[in-house]
């Protein structure tokens, strides 16, 4: 009953061709297992409609677009709701694939989904100060990893350094050879 | 006296599902709760309901050896070993929480021939709920 009425709604706001890629992800999802009840109609909208959409790899859902929850309300839980339970990181599995890639598939999605490092941190209580400086470290390995620049070109500070020994060689250090006035 | 009114069988359906051992599914789910110091693999039917545990403490091995990824591997066999001949073909396997034994059940699971469906991790992640322990200063 609320499939139905989700469907309808659904419907009447695809007719328009609203083009939105970020709600791919979550149409499509909620969409797949209506997708094997009615391959008909809606197969055919998504197909004029989604850009990508690979049933292979699901990856979680936390980075909806702010704007999906008003736009379709139902579909804010809907990684709660299909599966009847919420969860951090879901893979399809495909037959016959290595054991191997699959591990390296899951660990990876685990890993940008950041759930050990989450439950390594609330294992135990971290206070202000402990709090702010996990953040500094954080921030300043995001900083690190995305900005890598250098301060001032090297070549100038190399520049600099030479001619200040040449400099130095120039120099004329000995004392010179003149009778002074008063030895 | 009358003779006893057979009664309807709703009271004794959970009865006997627990007594029948026969029972076959052919579609399950796997959880795998892997703590830092024990692993405990659960088999369940799709609405929740359990077949079959084992854990790396029921494995024989006691102590610090039971979180380490060798009894999760051996916990995660010893589990489906018993369901395998109920008939069991595809799974889906719920992964909670970190620790060591992670990877390596999923290795066993897949090892052993179960058709792998989903792949998900249930972690239980708090919206900043409740105060967790103090710190340890070992």
């Amino acid at each position: 009953m609320a499939a139905s009425s989700l469907s309808s709604f659904l419907s009447s706001l695809l007719l328009p061709k609203r083009p939105s890629p970020p709600l791919v992800d979550i149409l499509c999802l909620l969409s797949q297992p209506h997708l094997r009840q009615t391959p008909s109609k809606r197969a055919s909208l998504l197909a004029t409609w989604g850009p990508s959409a690979p049933p292979s790899s699901f990856s979680s859902l936390h980075n909806a677009t702010d704007i999906s929850p008003i736009l379709f309300p139902s579909l804010a839980y809907s990684s709660t709701l299909f599966f009847k339970s919420a969860y951090n990181v879901q893979i399809i599995v495909n037959d016959n694939e290595p054991e191997e890639k699959l591990l390296n598939r899951f660990r990876k999605e685990v890993l940008k989904a950041g759930v050990l490092l989450e439950a390594k941190r609330r294992r135990f209580f971290e206070n202000k100060h402990e709090k702010k400086k996990r953040k500094a470290r954080e921030a300043a390995r995001k900083n690190r990893k995305r900005r890598p620049l250098p301060k001032a070109p090297k070549d100038i500070k190399h520049l600099a350094n030479k001619e200040r020994r040449g400099d130095e060689k120039d120099d004329n250090w000995d004392v010179p050879d003149v009778d002074l006035p008063y030895c | 006296m009358a003779k006893p009114i057979p009664r309807t069988s709703s009271r004794r359906n959970g009865r006997i599902s627990s007594r029948k051992n026969a029972r076959r599914i052919p579609k399950g789910v796997i959880h795998v709760q892997a703590s830092f110091n024990n692993t405990i693999v659960t088999v369940t039917d799709v609405r929740g309901r359990v077949i079959s545990w084992s854990s790396a403490g029921t494995c024989g091995f006691k102590g610090t050896r039971r979180g380490t990824p060798f009894a999760a591997q051996t916990a995660a066999g010893n589990a489906i070993r018993t369901v395998a001949d109920q008939g069991m073909q595809r799974a889906e396997v719920m992964i909670k929480g970190p620790g060591l034994g992670r990877d390596a059940a999923l290795r066993a699971i897949r090892r052993s021939g179960i058709l792998l469906s989903f792949i998900r991790d249930v972690t239980p992640m708090p919206h900043n709920g409740c105060r967790p322990p103090k710190k340890r200063r070992v």
